[in-house]
């Protein structure tokens, strides 16, 4: 062993290396960790005031099916919780960040924002609202 | 007379061969400007883009975590010999120990205000609670197993010699530094893009990689001891 290395704990070697894979993964990782561990037996309930976001908010940009013609009416949740595997998948983790993040980017320019952190901020029932 | 604390740093940077020597001189300011530009890193990680959207509680809430996780940062960076950060810091074992105490009150306290203040975070104690609160709860129990298995008699019982602790202690630490990685990046309060997120990565797995050097006095147990002999007379 060179007199460079011999200051180097050899008996931490696999931890340390196993610590740097996975923080090496962490940039790719944060959707994946925002999923939930185990699946939710019970939605929460969550409330979107459509009212609120009619107006300055495009249609499209959260009916993205709205060319398809087959909206209906029906809540996000009625298909993207569905058992439709590609929809399901990481579906929590996906409307947290599409949800948040509009009314982050809102809120950066000082505008009128919708909840960004406060979990009661959406999750409540509400008249104006739904419950999935 | 007293007998001294048992260092885990035994050597600090002799003052006087410092200033006589040009070099030396310039390698301090290298370490300064160094620990200025780590400092700004942080900041940089720290800082939130929308800095006052919460409530007071949640922003008292999310800086206690933040709180905890420095002092575990710290508590792992400063027993090493040789500091570019800070090269005339040192640590007792004593102090180590308070600074980890105290790294766990603010982490349960973190817990405790989400929980009392954020009703809804209750949820993150059941199995459907997302996995960066997987790390994060693990993590608090690591870090708690850490600091009760610290307490003298406990690792005397549990592992007898120091020689038996010591890998065991410090493994689980670093499988702490990347839960609370994990947990601080996903839950995307403050670290919400993806640079910030490498550069947490970066930060984090920095203090894994120091922890491979040895201390002194594991290099060399009589130097150690000549060292400390010296300190007390």
């Amino acid at each position: 062993m060179s007199p460079r290395h011999r200051n180097l704990d050899p008996g931490l070697l696999l931890p340390v290396l196993v610590g740097l894979i996975l923080l090496a993964g962490l940039p790719f990782g944060t959707h994946w960790l925002r999923e939930p561990a185990a699946a939710r037996s019970e939605p929460l309930p969550l409330s979107f005031p459509h009212s609120k976001h009619t107006g300055h908010t495009g249609c499209a940009v959260c009916h993205h099916n709205i060319a398809d013609n087959d909206m209906a009416g029906a809540p996000c949740i009625h298909c993207h919780k569905s058992n439709h595997p590609r929809l399901e998948r990481n579906i929590e983790g996906e409307f947290h960040d599409f949800c948040k993040g509009c009314h982050a980017e809102k809120a950066r320019f000082l505008g009128k924002h919708g909840p960004v952190r406060e979990c009661s901020g959406c999750h409540k029932a509400t008249a104006d609202g739904f419950l999935p | 007379m007293k007998a001294p604390e048992p260092y885990l740093v035994w050597r600090d940077p002799d003052p006087s061969s410092v200033a006589e020597a040009p070099e030396a001189l310039g390698k301090r300011d290298v370490r300064k400007w160094l620990r200025n530009a780590a400092l700004l890193a942080l900041l940089l990680v720290l800082v939130p883009p929308t800095p006052f959207l919460m409530s007071p509680l949640w922003l008292l809430a999310v800086a206690t975590g933040y709180g905890a996780a420095i002092l575990i940062g710290l508590v792992m960076l400063l027993p090493l010999r040789r500091l570019i950060l800070w090269p005339d810091a040192r640590i007792s074992v004593e102090r180590h120990k308070r600074l980890a105490e105290i790294a766990l009150v603010l982490s349960a306290l973190h817990t405790v205000l989400f929980l009392a203040g954020e009703t809804l975070t209750l949820e993150y104690l059941w199995p459907s609670q997302p996995r960066f609160m997987v790390a994060g709860n693990v993590g608090l129990v690591v870090l708690a197993s850490l600091v009760v298995t610290s307490l003298e008699r406990i690792r005397a019982r549990l592992f007898g010699p120091r020689v038996r602790f010591r890998p065991i202690h410090v493994s689980a630490a670093l499988a702490l530094v990347v839960l609370v990685a994990a947990h601080m990046a996903g839950s995307g309060i403050f670290i919400a893009h993806p640079m910030k997120t490498a550069l947490l990565a970066i930060v984090s797995g920095a203090l894994l990689a120091a922890t491979l050097r040895r201390s002194k006095e594991r290099q060399e147990p009589e130097a150690a001891l000549r060292d400390r002999g010296a300190e007390a007379t």
